[in-house]
């Protein structure tokens, strides 16, 4: 069993972490030759399956074991693998590989930076780079004509910092049982408006529903109640016996179903329950009929959008009054292989 | 009877809040000493594994700094100085931060005084600091205090070859990459390479394996320090926690910090200091075998760190050690009676007592563990606006909602009179003046008083 990779992308990496963290502590890593993936089951509330792409994060990958595709399961503490990522976010150099101390297996990043170093100053070197392309910091500050007597201390520190976390080794059987949730073609499809107004708001309502509910038992936990149709509107609605209110997006995009992806082509797609959706909604899509809804539970809901870090293209799947489906995509739209978080969050009764 | 006071100019204040407030973290008691050259703050921990001591210069630090004895009251040879015991907290509560950084704020002081009243004519003893603040605000604090034996570590200096010298920007940028939870921090000289390993003996089994904090490095270049006297692969560690307030305080003097120490399971001093103020830690210190994995057996009880009296107190009341502080805005000059140095007897702090000999139990082993919070006083979370992604804690904020949502944490008095009143109008509407009457009551009505319990009373 073999694990070295460069990480290309500390940024992206931490940031996913982070995402996943606030769901659940612990997550569940697998490595394969092709990809990279994430699971998130917390015992209550939304689990996120999310693949990554080797070229999203890493560079220069190496992954062996005796397992078909070369796959490896880890059991990985998210918050201890985010804070150490955190670290190495101003590295020149920083690479992850699978050890073992005292007969505990680590996965062990080890950092490579270099600071500047001044009369108890400190410039951290980042690349500079502006149109004229790499800009050396280095000659310019050992300059003694540019720098004087303030400069003449400036030195370059080269700081090795490793960072073992432990982690546990999974057998293919442990894993085996987990499956992705399958769940029916939704209802509507609709990109999300930016998640940063999206999570504002949704906070905001989460907290006038506490203060304005009196016992905050499990029973009245807040929920919120979001609906969108396949005419571009999206709305995030709170009730509670003091109030109601709501905030509604128009104007969104729905994307168009791609007919290849479908067993069926064509006729898949005419029958696809969104396609039924849209003719609910009547002929200027105002029609209530033609909206789905999901009752979803606003603190577990604030949880899921830490993701607005790492995402900021997200479809939002509903399928009505079952679940709400995100899928947050990483990276460039040109890629053909995305990096995606997809989100399972399921609906409340009434 | 002793004769001290001292004036301090605000800058000074905040040095000694921060003094303070490392000081804090080793022990909620402070021992105060006082001699004609320097006055001395220091805090030993419970289990005397650390010894933690400010050393303020008396002709450097104060703006006027007055000691001295008399030798009315007995025949017998005054004592050089005076001592006395209290808590850290009443201190901290006087010389707070904010009022020395806030130079608009009303409150802001501009001079602060320290007066001893222990002479034979007064009542009771006490401890008088006044702030003079704007506005010619005088507060008046007047402690109570304990005098007390006070204990110094000992620490053999020409006996710890080993030393090394670096900026606390540099300690502070190592630091900061330990992880949370983590019990000690080991260093070590390499191939002209030292490093700094954070890690916890804490071996957890079984799936708890993966909540074991994060073990981490950092290795620097040995040109990286002013000064590099070590011995090839000699790990030596302390507790992280003691580390971790050192190296903070020590940042914000923006001092090289310098440390001596010989072997483990002996003790190491930390010293860094500038304009009059010295600070000193000595630490019990564990040995490490060549790998810091194996540490965790290599732990014996320590016997190096020994604590002597070097003074002992000669106030004639002894006050409670209650502590009583009064505030009031006396607009009173105090007695500035002190104008610098006084010609006293030579002071010789290397003397006094035979070394008494305490073993410090099981020193080592029993050091504090390390529950450090990195969001304490002097690491204050890193600014990053990342947060704003972090899910909302529900709970533990006040049901307040404000608008503003840059400022969601602040508190705004004018949001919840705007949410009031409008529930007022609400209320005028369904109620009348019945509401009304019960709102100017102490036990008014909840604006968000549910729908469904107000229909109750209609029925």
């Amino acid at each position: 069993m073999r694990f070295k990779s460069r990480i290309k992308s500390v940024t992206i990496f931490e940031k996913v972490c982070a995402s996943l963290a606030s769901l659940n502590p612990i997550a569940w890593c697998r490595l394969t030759e092709d990809d990279v993936q994430f699971t998130v089951i917390p015992d209550k509330g939304t689990q996120c399956w999310s693949r990554l792409q080797l070229e999203t994060i890493f560079d220069k990958y190496i992954c062996q074991s005796a397992s078909e595709k070369n796959t490896i399961n880890l059991e990985i503490p998210l918050q201890a693998l985010s804070r150490a990522l955190k670290s190495a976010s101003n590295a020149t150099d920083v690479w992850i590989k699978l050890t073992k101390r005292d007969n505990v297996p680590m996965l062990s990043l080890t950092i490579h930076s270099s600071t500047y170093v001044g009369n108890n100053s400190v410039v951290t070197a980042e690349p500079i780079t502006d149109e004229f392309g790499e800009f050396d910091v280095d000659i310019d500050l050992n300059d003694p004509a540019f720098g004087g007597a303030g400069y003449g201390q400036h030195r370059e520190r080269q700081t090795v910092i490793t960072q073992d976390i432990p982690v546990k080794v999974l057998h293919p059987s442990d894993v085996g049982g987990l499956h992705e949730p399958k769940l029916r073609e939704p209802d509507i499809h609709i990109y999300m408006p930016g998640l940063a107004q999206v999570k504002s708001i949704s906070d905001r309502f989460t907290k006038l529903a506490t203060a304005t509910t009196v016992s905050t038992s499990a029973k009245n936990a807040p929920r919120l109640e979001m609906s969108a149709n396949m005419y571009g509107a999206l709305k995030i609605a709170v009730k509670t016996d003091a109030l109601s209110i709501s905030s509604l997006w128009t104007n969104l995009l729905n994307p168009d179903l791609d007919a290849t992806q479908f067993e069926g082509g064509e006729q898949a797609v005419r029958d696809h329950p969104s396609t039924r959706m849209k003719e609910l909604g009547g002929p200027d899509g105002q029609n209530e009929a033609g909206w789905a809804k999901v009752r979803i539970d606003a603190k577990d809901w604030s949880r899921v959008l830490s993701v607005g870090r790492v995402s900021n293209r997200v479809i939002g799947c509903i399928i009505d009054d079952m679940a709400l489906i995100m899928y947050c995509w990483i990276g460039n739209q040109d890629d053909d292989e995305e990096s995606c978080l997809t989100y399972y969050i399921s609906s409340f009764s009434a | 009877m002793p004769m001290f006071n001292f004036t301090i100019a605000p800058s000074a204040v905040a040095q000694v809040h921060d003094a303070l407030s490392c000081l804090a973290r080793f022990d909620e008691n402070i021992s105060l000493e006082a001699s004609a050259q320097e006055l001395r703050i220091s805090s030993l921990n419970s289990s005397r594994t650390a010894y933690a001591s400010f050393i303020f210069n008396a002709t450097n630090f104060f703006d006027k700094y007055h000691f001295s004895t008399s030798s009315r009251s007995s025949g017998r040879e005054p004592p050089k100085t005076w001592a006395c015991k209290l808590q850290n907290r009443a201190l901290l509560s006087i010389f707070k931060k904010r009022q020395v950084d806030n130079k608009e704020k009303e409150n802001s002081v501009e001079r602060c005084d320290f007066e001893l009243q222990a002479g034979a004519d007064e009542t009771e003893c006490r401890l008088v600091i006044r702030l003079y603040c704007r506005f010619s605000v005088i507060k008046t604090y007047r402690l109570t205090y304990e005098s007390a034996e006070v204990l110094h570590a000992t620490f053999d200096k020409q006996g710890s070859p080993h030393t090394w010298t670096v900026s606390a920007r540099t300690l502070r940028d190592v630091v900061e990459y330990f992880g949370p939870k983590t019990e000690h921090v080991d260093w070590s000289l390499h191939d002209d390479k030292v490093t700094f390993t954070s890690y916890t003996d804490k071996i957890q089994v079984g799936r708890e394996i993966i909540r074991q904090p994060t073990h981490t490095s950092v290795t620097l270049n040995h040109q990286d320090f002013d000064e590099c006297k070590i011995e090839q692969d000699l790990h030596i560690s302390i507790p992280v926690k003691d580390f971790r307030s050192i190296v903070a305080h020590a940042d914000t003097m923006k001092a090289n910090v310098k440390t001596a120490y010989s072997r483990g399971h002996r003790p190491a001093q930390i010293t860094y200091g500038s304009g009059g103020l010295t600070a000193e830690f000595t630490l019990m210190t564990k040995g490490t075998s060549s790998t810091v994995a194996d540490s965790s057996r290599a732990a014996t009880p320590a016997q190096g760190l020994s604590v002597r009296p070097t003074s002992r107190s000669t106030a004639s009341s002894l006050a409670p050690s209650a502590l009583r502080t009064t505030q009031s805005d006396v607009v009173a000059a105090a007695e500035a009676n002190g104008n610098g140095l006084v010609p006293t007897p030579s002071h010789d702090v290397g003397q006094p007592a035979k070394p008494k000999l305490l073993n410090a139990p099981s020193a080592s082993t029993s050091a504090p563990p390390a529950s450090v919070n990195p969001d304490s006083l002097f690491f204050p979370a890193a600014e990053d606006n990342d947060q704003q992604w972090d899910p909302q804690n529900f709970d533990d904020e006040p049901d307040m909602v404000t608008w503003d949502n840059t400022g969601a944490r602040s508190f705004d008095p004018s949001a919840i009179s705007a949410r009031r009143s409008r529930a007022a109008e609400d209320g005028r509407a369904l109620f009348g003046s019945a509401l009304e009457d019960r709102r100017s009551g102490p036990f008014e009505i909840a604006p968000t008083q549910r729908l469904s319990q107000i229909k109750g009373i209609f029925d």
